[in-house]
């Protein structure tokens, strides 16, 4: 029989976790972070590993892509700091699609700019690609025109975008409406030339007020990028949907989700019901997991699961989990 | 009583730890951290390591906010268990730690109701409840692939309230977990923990256990009173209950001979009596 002196057991503790936690330092196992780089298929890093954690540097790094082409297809202020994390972006920057709604930046732009910039003929991606650190963007993600825009090697497009053309307007703007993209003038280009660098980066806006900087010349469904207020805690609440009154930017943008049927490979709030029944996850699945009547809460094929969260009382983040858990692989 | 204050001491240590690096990360998100290092709370707790196993063993992935770190610890953790129990629980979570805090608020509430607002029979069906509960979330963090009591858990809730991540329901969990330890004491640890749970298995295999001496116990009941996870100390030869966090406390409240209730290797030999 050994007694144990109750003054010895923070010695136990200590050498518990000392020597696991030194012995997996040693063989260089312990991290408290992740290696900023995506899982590896096919001998290619996967564009849609990519964390919200990682730095915009980090992500051009990784993929080579010029800052010029990143920047200006996702509509970054030119002398964004390198170090800024994708997460703190969604926290920032809003774009403004094509009736003056305010946009929420989403990693998932990122991850689908990336894919589309180097070609990846990668597996889809699948739900843990992208939960957890995904932005709310309830609309085509600002990659979309990457397809049209610059290639890694700086081949022409192989259409012409239809580029938005954005005033450089610098004055703070009383209200979000200012915002809004001015008409659709601008020539088209065949070139993907970056936009000129915005004169305010984002960090540095001082105004409360929205101030709107240009957006990237060579995207098609390119929009304004609206600084959020700096101390504004979130931006959903500063930035609620606006109408655009002049009906400025009609034709740069898309905002009924459900033409965008090909963008949609996974579910995101702007997801419509529509796709998400392709997936097999069929109206009685939601139905009777979420426990509402569609034709009572008035949901029809054209709405989006954030749509379907809302009538539901659920959070989004739970309907898109489960149809990332039912959906057919 | 000085069993208890290196207890307390070593409890404040890893509150005091966790906080840090919790706050760290915090300001972490803002590019304000003051650390060299900016580990998320799901990256220091042993838990991720247990909920992340299966895509370990599936695939070569960890789920996502967990990392290698987590593993470590859970390993740490399981070799601890294995010498002393759940001590883990006892000594180190911080969770825990808040709960025994507001605990001692709750007694001075409601005096010796506290801790019997449930009958015993009700509470070692209820601890059960963490089995299920350890059960879903493996399942569902399998299927999902990420944290799946990332939205809700407690204990992440707490140590990063400030956090603009967080949902209702994870406030609404936490504050009902922190006002029911006012009744019960660690109610979250007792009902609902699956780290706990796993924990408390150890308790029946442990190196050490806590054992009673029979033949100097004067049957005096200190020990049932001073147990804050309400297990009936005085009528067992060894404590392997799986609700047992190791605090001690029924060591310390022993009156009778000090090697009446021990924790130790093996029975009372006759040479103790």
């Amino acid at each position: 029989m050994k007694r144990l002196n109750f003054y010895t057991i923070p010695l136990i503790i200590l050498l518990c976790f000392g020597l696991t936690i030194g012995i997996s330092m040693l063989s260089g196992y312990w991290s408290t972070e992740r290696a900023k780089l995506p899982r590896v298929v096919d001998g290619s890093y996967d564009p849609y590993d990519i964390r919200g954690s990682y730095s915009i540097g980090e992500v051009m790094d990784i993929f080579g892509i010029p800052k010029e082409d990143f920047y200006a297809a996702l509509g970054l202020p030119a002398n964004m700091c390198g170090t800024t994390r994708l997460n703190e972006l969604e926290k920032e920057i809003l774009r403004v699609d094509a009736n003056g709604n305010p946009v929420h930046f989403g990693v998932s732009d990122v991850r689908t700019f990336v894919a589309n910039y180097i070609g990846w003929t990668g597996p889809a991606p699948t739900d843990a690609d992208h939960s957890g650190d995904e932005s709310t963007t309830t609309s085509v993600p600002a990659n979309a025109p990457v397809e049209t825009s610059s290639t890694p090697d700086g081949d022409a497009p192989s259409t012409e975008p239809a580029t938005a053309p954005i005033e450089e307007n610098t004055t703070p703007a009383p209200t979000a409406e200012n915002a809004a993209p001015a008409p659709a003038t601008a020539p088209t280009t065949q070139t993907a030339a970056p936009a000129p660098a915005p004169t305010k980066p984002v960090a540095e806006t001082a105004t409360p007020a929205p101030t709107t900087i240009p957006a990237p010349a060579a995207t098609p469904e390119s929009t304004p990028v609206v600084t959020a207020p700096e101390n504004t805690a979130s931006t959903d609440e500063t930035h609620t949907p606006t109408p655009n009154p002049q009906g400025q930017g009609q034709g740069q943008g898309n905002p009924n989700p459900s033409e965008h049927t090909e963008t949609w490979t996974d579910p995101r709030g702007g997801t419509p019901l529509s796709v998400v029944y392709e997936w097999g996850v069929s109206r009685e699945m939601l139905e009777k997991e979420f426990k509402i009547d569609f034709d009572e809460k008035g949901l029809t094929s054209d709405s989006t699961l954030k749509d379907l969260a809302t009538a539901a009382g659920a959070q989004t983040s739970d309907v898109r989990n489960y149809v990332s858990a039912k959906m057919k692989k | 009583m000085k069993s208890q204050k290196v207890r307390l001491a070593v409890q404040i240590f890893f509150l005091i730890l966790i906080t840090v690096f919790a706050v760290n990360h915090q300001l972490g998100e803002r590019g304000q951290a003051f650390l060299p290092t900016n580990p998320n709370l799901h990256s220091i707790c042993p838990m991720g390591g247990v909920a992340t196993l299966y895509t370990m063993i599936t695939g070569d992935t960890l789920v996502k906010k967990v990392h290698e770190s987590s593993v470590v610890l859970m390993w740490a953790s399981l070799i601890l268990a294995l010498i002393l129990g759940a001590a883990f629980c006892g000594w180190i979570c911080p969770f825990g730690t808040i709960q025994e805090w507001i605990g001692k608020l709750g007694k001075k509430i409601f005096g010796k109701r506290h801790n019997h607002f449930i009958s015993d029979k009700m509470r070692n069906i209820l601890k059960y409840m963490r089995y299920v509960v350890l059960v879903i979330l493996l399942y569902q963090t399998a299927q999902l692939g990420k944290l799946a009591f990332e939205s809700w858990d407690p204990y992440h809730t707490l140590f990063a309230i400030v956090s603009d991540e967080l949902s209702i329901l994870a406030y609404v969990i936490l504050a009902v977990t922190l006002l029911a330890s006012l009744f019960e004491e660690r109610a979250w640890c007792k009902f609902a923990c699956p780290l706990g749970a796993i924990n408390g298995l150890f308790n029946k295999v442990s190196i050490f256990k806590i054992h009673r001496n029979k033949s100097q116990c004067i049957d005096c009941g200190a020990c049932d009173r001073s147990c804050p996870m309400s297990i009936n100390v005085q009528h067992q030869d060894k404590v392997t209950d799986s609700l047992c966090t190791r605090c001690g406390k029924c060591v310390t409240a022993c009156p009778a001979k000090s090697s009446t209730l021990e924790y130790q290797i093996g029975k009372f030999s006759e040479v103790s009596k």
